[in-house]
């Protein structure tokens, strides 16, 4: 079959310092983007990237080059670098390749099936149970099993034998397309296995993104309208446009205002709705780029998105954890009641929504120890010295100012994080004599030697 | 509302932490709602630990109250009797005080469910508490008991009740009365008048409000209100600390526990974890601190007889007194007592029981019996009368009876076999009275004790003895006895672990570095470069609190497990005896005692133990009879065969009960068995006990002649002469402490029992300051006294009695009788018991081959489900020969064994029934005949062509695979329609890869052993065979090579390490000491070896000491072979 395009593929096997996770294959794929714009990630230790269009810069060969390298420089260790017309021979090459110069092996165009044939079966991506099938067939090597005929391993495997057959001849009908030479900028990634989370996904449009703003910085060019495109594990398709307010060639700036479109697609918690097996970003509209900087009051940034545009910013100014909210969290020790939770821009923007159902939460804890009144917290216990008679604190002494405690009532005993950082306290309440409620405790340390704390009052 | 008030003023609880400062003692106190950790993963003290910190505090009683469980009673009686502390029984219930749901299950209703802790006053609360707690179990899905408050309508009598009335947040407890409703309780659980009412009127003057305050600043209101809502309603008060652990140190294990309950690491708990250490027991002191306001203000404690100031709080503490002084309740004067046994047309037990056994003596000894025997039973059923113990013996004949009726083998053994009652009921097999064995060992009268029979049964047909059982007692009266699971080293460090947050990789590297053992063990392993071995740094505080957790889980009991085969009864519903629950196990309830502590409150077990050989001689019997029309009788065996001894003084044992181990064929050319008791010094000689004792060596020494046979006293040469002078069992000791220290027989029994005894080191002392005495009143020399002693304490955990090894002994024989004259048998009821035994199944088919059993593939035409016999091939259609029989005197031709389809990998339960029912039809005649009435699928049509299933069906094993394929396929797909098939023209299959098929597939091969193919290579490099070591000179460098069937590095040994190999030969023993053993370890793992070493010779016993390993590998395809290992 003759193609318009014909296809030209490159396997990368390499191995992550650290040892196979799930982000391996993803961090090697986006590390690949340095090389080719077209990039899949096609299982553990394993990516393919587009191998066209280097017949001007230097041929196949500076491409696999130009892929070892860029693994390596992410700090993988690379196997071998084969390249072909179609996956499966190019994997099978980068299996090869590990016993070759450079660990480079390129097979050329139309020889696919001569190069597979005395290869054994493991190098064909077959299912666990067919391959055991056909070793105990006596079956040993993708030329024994080109030499059957489709009928007969139809007959006994269906549709999976077939595919067998078709991969043992070199010829993989998976889809690995190519892209168009002067096309727009355009940078894809597939995922495998999907990714479920957003947090991977952010890491990869990162990468993305980089690829795509150096081909617009090579032509010149700023991007006005971007379509960000997910692919889903069902095969569906999931697309936004991004426009920015003028042409642009940042990729920080890109970066923002995609994950913004990824967030509201995103569940709560940084769940995906479905599985995505592939993210591409490309340039819809280019323009030369606009040098002038943004205005906060013209009337294009004052929409939903402004908001969370800004909120971005914010956080990738200041890290994930810069921009938070108070909550309550589960713990013993008082001061580490009070939490603070990163804010979720998309639940920002709904509560700034006058119409968003929910009242604000109410912070009084009036009345629950007793006390008609409210307890105030210091931002730390402070140091603070009671003097005690009979085991009792009976004045409590703030530099030279003195307060004479006319009850006291405790101690209330807390303890705790003995695994971490061990603490434990004996907490009074004090009366003084002109009325004020203080809250301090002891601290009994290491050595047997008391501390008191002043830790809050009541108003 | 308590809010900031002066000291003194009102009446609330003290609150300044002050030490008494001298002055009268402060009021007696007594703790009456502790918790064990018998409240699963709420308790972090043993009862152990509990009453010897009570007693460390001074505390004249303590009340143990777990939720719902009496496990731990028991052990804390013996605790309490230990320190000097009055134990009160007690448990904890959570009642539902509404109506039910629509469903039926008591719902919490308005007021929600309420904890009760319930304690005994006398023997019929207990009863009516363990009542309540085993229909709380049993009525609800596990985990989740409860019970509706009505269900104790009249069921309280002898119980007193104390409703915890803590702060709110404590687990069903009602929060403060008057208190609004806290958000993390129970909707409405600030209410509970109306439930107290209700208490009221089921505890009359027995209900109690349970104050606690554990310095929490909710526990200051609460129980200010609580005494308020007592002083109003007239409900008296009294105040505990509900201890759930011993110790403040305690505390982190109970966090640990909560995480483990919840399923949370330590840092994501959060306030789950109670939020200080004062959940630990206290003694009188603290807790007069806490609420006698006098004695905190000023240092004294009211009245110089302790009765305290006369406050409100003193009065609450007395009454804890007062409460612990109405239970008198002790559960060793429980003694339940068995099932009535019904004796046919009525009459007196001991005198049907009598009859019976003299009917058996008849038979057993003769008519009449002879005197000896006749006095021996006339002396036990003497005992067994004034025991009271006919129905027990009576119930264990019935059980016996109905498994020989049922033709299921058993056989009693363990002290049982020391009985000659036993042995004439059948329950038996050993002739006591013939072995001189000691009946005191069995039954004692100054033990009052039951004894304790161990009965084995077939163990594939043990389920229908234990429903045999229920269906004859009544569920409600016998019950299964549960196993206590204890958090032990490695277990301890995996959730140690995971409640610290360390990854599952640290977590597995950990359980690596502890290897086996307990807790103790782990931490000094991990102490000593286990956690940095494992990537933890030791200074860190996690590191740290690893061992603390470790160490703190120790003993600690984690789940229940039903035991291997112990069953009680009563003549009451068992459920009122102790509390009973559903065990894991479809149709088996088990209590909640563990096996151990069974004696103190008297309650009879009977062991039915599923024993896999029985079911071998079984089936061997059977299959004799079947294919050589020879009907063969386990108690009429040809005794003393002396072609069967020579086979066993040839080490040749595999497969043969107890003496197959590799160290017993070791011992075997050694002893050298020639008699019925030579067998029976082999089974006791190879264990711990003897090993430990130093006496295998001097007695395989005398065994050959080598030293002199000497007795240390005169006096012992009648009780060692039969073992040479070497003390080999247990009855043994107690025969010579009879002899030489004037003990009764009785005496030497509780000797034994306190050596074995792990709990008490104090009794073993008690017991040699007894031996010292009576060995110097007996005129023993003190050399002589000193070295007797040494022996005796050898036993003290693993001595083995005589005639437990005696029972052995039979089927040692039995099991070697059809070893040497009918192997094919043998072996095919062997493979048939499986899993059982030493050796895998390959091991044993090549054993077989190796002595002339002729062994045929699995094939589907032929094979069954389990292992078959065949007779020529040709006659009666080569199939199984059910019709073989042979008249006459003249041999039989042997049969051939055909591998049953059971040993191909991959078929299940269903493909078992499925292709039985098809056989049932006929047999198979052709590949499509399978493929259309099997109704197996095509994974498993595939997996049986590989094993070679079709080849007499379809010639050629990929042949027959590939149209296997295509049939099982059908005619789907457009080209396969239209597909004319051409001949398979597949590769031929080569003999090494014929047996790795096999191995693969079914994990043995009749055609051939896989080292077979390497010999050529072998012989190239000087590797021997194994059977040519056996003419290997001492001291010589060889080479030998096979499969490693066996790895072993026994406790005993050392860090030696004993590894098997096996080619087509037999066996090749190597030994690797530790240096050699640590040097090779990563080879020593491969499936498929060439070592070498030095040769070392003792008689016909070769070894070899390993110096040098090398993995070997058959074309790349090494065989799934799996050896067993042994730690």
């Amino acid at each position: 079959m003759s193609r318009p395009f014909p296809s030209r593929v490159a396997s990368v096997r390499a191995a992550p310092p650290d040892g196979a996770g799930p982000e391996a294959a993803m961090r090697l794929a986006a590390a690949l983007l340095a090389a080719s714009p077209r990039v899949s990630a096609a299982g553990s230790g394993l990516c393919r990237a587009d191998a066209r269009g280097w017949e001007r810069r230097g041929g196949e060969e500076a491409l696999a080059r130009a892929l070892r390298d860029a693994a390596r420089a992410a700090d993988f260790q690379v196997r071998g670098v084969g390249i072909a017309d179609v996956p499966v021979v190019s994997d099978a090459a980068s299996l090869v390749a590990v016993r070759r110069p450079g660990r480079i092996a390129i097979v050329p165009p139309g020889t696919g099936r001569r190069f597979l044939a005395p290869l054994p079966l493991a190098a064909l991506p077959l299912p666990a149970e067919l391959h055991e099938t056909l070793r105990a067939l006596g079956l040993r090597t993708a030329g024994d099993l080109a030499a059957r005929t489709r009928a007969e391993l139809e007959a006994r495997f269906g549709p999976e034998g077939l595919r067998a057959h078709r991969l043992a001849r070199g010829e993989d009908g998976r889809p690995f397309r190519a892209l168009h030479p002067g096309a727009s900028p355009r940078a894809e990634l597939d995922l495998a296995p999907p990714v479920e989370s957003l947090e991977p996904l952010l890491f990869v449009l990162r990468r993305l993104l980089a690829r795509l703003c150096a081909d617009l910085e090579e032509a010149g060019r700023g991007a006005a309208r971007i379509a960000l495109e997910m692919v889903l594990a069902d095969g569906t398709r999931r697309a936004a446009a991004i426009v920015p307010a003028r042409p642009t060639r940042r990729a920080g700036l890109l970066h923002d205002l995609c994950r913004a479109a990824l967030e509201r697609a995103a569940e709560e918690g940084g769940g995906l709705a479905a599985p995505v097996a592939g993210l591409a970003v490309r340039v819809e509209r280019s323009a030369a780029p606009d040098a002038r900087q943004g205005d906060l009051f013209r009337a294009e940034w004052r929409d939903p998105m402004a908001a969370a545009g800004a909120l971005s910013r914010l956080r990738a100014r200041l890290g994930e954890e810069g921009v938070v909210w108070p909550a309550p969290r589960p713990h013993v020790r008082p001061e580490s009641r009070n939490g603070w939770r990163p804010v979720d821009p998309c639940a920002a923007a709904r509560a700034e929504d006058p119409g968003a159902s929910g009242g604000s939460a109410d912070s009084s804890v009036r009345g629950e120890d007793g006390i008609p009144g409210t307890l105030r917290l210091l931002p730390a216990p402070s140091p603070v010295c009671v003097r005690t008679g009979a085991g009792r604190p009976v004045e409590l002494r703030d530099g030279a100012e003195r307060r004479r405690i006319v009850a006291a009532e405790g101690p209330e005993r807390l303890s705790g994080d003995w695994w971490k950082d061990p603490w434990r306290r004996e907490y009074f309440r004090l009366c003084t004599a002109e009325g004020e409620l203080f809250w301090v405790f002891r601290e009994v340390r290491r050595d047997g030697t008391l501390r008191w704390w002043l830790h809050g009052w009541w108003d | 509302m308590v809010g900031l008030s002066r000291p003194g003023a009102g009446a609330r609880p003290p609150v300044a932490p002050a030490g008494p400062r001298g002055g009268p003692a402060p009021p007696p106190f007594v703790e009456l709602a502790a918790r064990s950790g018998f409240s699963l993963l709420d308790g972090a003290s043993t009862p152990e630990a509990l009453a010897g910190r009570a007693a460390e505090l001074g505390m004249p009683a303590l009340a143990l109250a777990d939720r719902f469980d009496l496990g731990g009673v028991v052990r804390f009686e013996r605790a309490c009797a230990a320190a000097g502390v009055r134990p009160i029984a007690g448990a904890e219930i959570l009642v539902a005080t509404g109506g039910r749901t629509s469903g039926g299950a008591p719902s919490g209703g308005t007021c929600g469910p309420l904890a009760l802790t319930l304690l005994c006053e006398d023997r019929a609360g207990y009863h009516r508490l363990c009542g309540l707690v085993t229909e709380a179990r049993l009525s609800r899905p596990r985990g989740a008991p409860l019970l509706p408050l009505e269900r104790l309508a009249d069921r309280t009598g002898g119980l007193l009740c104390l409703l915890p009335a803590g702060a709110p947040g404590d687990a069903a407890a009602p929060g403060a009365p008057g208190a609004p409703a806290d958000p993390r309780t129970t909707e409405g659980r600030a209410a509970p008048r109306e439930a107290i009412g209700r208490l009221r009127a089921l505890f009359p003057d027995r209900l109690w409000l349970a104050l606690a305050h554990h310095g929490l600043p909710e526990d200051a209101r609460a129980c200010a209100a609580w005494l308020a809502f007592s002083r109003e309603t007239d409900v008296p008060w009294v105040p505990v600390n509900a201890p759930r652990y011993a110790r403040p140190s305690d505390r982190i294990v109970h966090d640990v526990l909560t995480c483990l309950r919840h399923g949370v690491t330590l840092d994501e708990a959060g306030d789950l974890l109670r939020p200080n250490a004062e959940w630990h027991l206290k003694g009188a002191a603290a807790m007069a601190q806490r609420w006698c306001l006098r004695g905190r203000e000023e240092g004294m404690w009211g009245r110089a007889d302790g009765s305290g100031c006369g406050c409100e709080g003193c009065r609450g503490l007395a009454r804890t007194v007062e409460i612990a002084a109405r239970c008198g309740f002790r559960v060793s004067e429980l003694a339940p007592r068995l099932p009535v046994f019904p004796v046919p047309g009525g009459g007196d037990r001991d005198g049907f029981l009598r009859g019976l056994v003299e009917q058996g003596a008849r038979e057993r000894y003769g008519d009449p019996p002879g005197e000896r025997e006749a006095r021996q039973i006339a002396h036990e059923l003497g005992v067994i009368r004034r025991l009271g113990l006919a129905d027990y013996f009576l119930v264990l004949w019935d059980i016996v009876r109905f498994a020989r009726r049922e033709g299921i083998l058993v056989q009693g053994r363990g002290s049982a076999a020391n009985s000659a009652v036993c042995y004439c009921l059948g329950i038996t097999a050993v002739d006591p009275v013939g072995l001189d064995l000691l009946f005191e060992r069995f039954l004692s009268e100054s033990r009052h004790e039951p004894p304790d029979i161990d009965v084995d049964i077939a163990h594939r047909d043990r389920e229908r003895v234990l429903q045999y059982v229920y269906d004859r007692w009544g569920r409600d009266r016998a019950a299964m006895v549960c196993e206590s699971i204890t958090w032990r080293g490695r277990l301890a460090v995996r959730d140690a672990a995971r409640v610290l947050g360390l990854p599952q990789e640290t977590s597995d590297r950990l359980s690596v570095e502890v290897e086996r053992g307990g807790s103790a063990d782990a931490v000094r392993r991990l102490a000593e470069g286990g956690l940095e071995a494992a990537g933890l740094d030791p200074r860190t505080p996690r590191a740290r609190a690893l061992l603390r957790i470790v160490r703190g889980l120790e003993d600690l009991p984690r789940h229940r497990s039903i035991h291997v085969g112990g069953f009680v009864m009563s003549d009451r519903p068992i459920g009122e005896v102790v509390p009973v629950e559903r065990a894991s196990m479809p149709g088996r309830t088990i209590v909640q005692w563990d096996k151990d502590d069974l004696d103190l409150p008297g309650l009879v077990k009977f062991d039915l133990l599923g024993l896999g050989m029985l079911t071998m001689l079984a089936d061997g019997l059977r299959l004799v009879r079947e294919s050589r029309g020879t009907a063969l009788d386990l108690a009429a065996l040809p005794p003393d065969d002396p072609e069967v001894y020579d086979m066993i003084c040839a080490a040749d044992t595999v497969g043969v009960f107890q003496i197959e181990s590799r160290a017993q064929m070791n011992t075997l050319p050694r002893v050298r068995p020639r008699t019925f008791y030579d067998l029976v010094i082999e089974v006791a000689l190879i264990r711990p006990g003897p090993i430990q004792g130093d006496m295998v060596h001097p007695y395989l020494r005398r065994r050959r002649g080598e030293e002199p046979v000497t007795y240390l006293d005169p006096r012992l040469e009648p009780l060692l002469e039969r073992t040479l002078g070497v003390p080999l069992f247990q009855e043994q000791g107690m025969k010579v402490a009879i002899a030489l220290a004037g003990f009764t027989p009785a005496q030497a029994d509780n000797m034994r029992r306190a050596m074995g005894f792990k709990r008490s080191h104090r009794k073993m002392r008690e017991v040699e300051r007894d031996l010292v005495a009576g060995f110097a009143a007996n005129g023993v020399a003190p050399e002589v006294a000193e070295k007797v002693l040494q022996y005796l304490t050898a036993f003290a955990n693993y001595g083995f009695p005589e005639s437990h090894a005696a029972s052995f002994a039979l089927l040692v024989y039995a099991s070697a009788y059809l070893k040497r004259w009918y192997a094919p048998e043998f072996t095919c009821a062997l493979l048939n018991a499986q899993p059982m035994g030493f050796y895998s199944p390959a091991t044993i088919l090549h054993d077989a081959r190796r002595h002339g059993v002729e062994v045929r593939p699995v094939d589907l035409a032929v094979s069954e489900w389990d292992c078959t016999l065949e007779g020529e091939k040709g006659e009666e259609g080569g199939g199984p020969c059910a019709s073989m029989r042979h008249a006459g005197t003249r041999p039989p031709p042997a049969p051939a064994l055909r591998v049953g389809l059971r040993f191909v990998r991959g078929l299940g339960p269903r493909a078992r029934d499925r292709l039985r029912a098809a056989r049932e039809a006929g047999p198979f005649r052709s590949v499509e005949d399978v493929v259309r009435r099997s109704g197996l699928g095509p994974p498993e049509l595939r997996i049986l062509a590989e094993a070679g299933a079709f080849e007499s069906l379809w010639p050629g094993r990929r042949e027959a695979l590939w149209e296997v394929l295509r049939q099982a396929r059908g005619d789907a797909g457009p080209l396969a329609r239209r597909a004319a098939e051409r001949p398979a023209a597949l590769p031929s299959m080569s003999p090494l890869e014929r047996v790795l098929a096999d191995y693969r597939s079914t994990g043995l091969s009749p055609h051939g052993h896989p080292v077979t193919f390497l010999r050529p290579e072998l012989d190239r490099r000087g590797a021997l065979p194994a059977a040519a070591l056996a003419a290997a000179r001492a001291g010589a460098r060889v080479r030998a090579a096979g499969l490693v069937i066996c790895r072993q590095r026994p406790g005993t040994a050392k860090g030696v390490m004993f590894l098997t190999l096996e080619d087509e030969t037999g066996f090749a023993n190597f030994v690797a000491m530790p240096d050699v053993g640590e040097r090779l370890r990563p080879v020593l793992r491969a499936p498929l070896l060439l070592l070498e070493g030095i040769v070392e010779r003792e008689g016909a016993v070769v070894n070899v000491l390993l110096r040098d390993a090398e993995r070997l590998d058959l074309a790349g395809a090494a065989p799934a072979v799996r050896s067993r290992d042994f730690r």
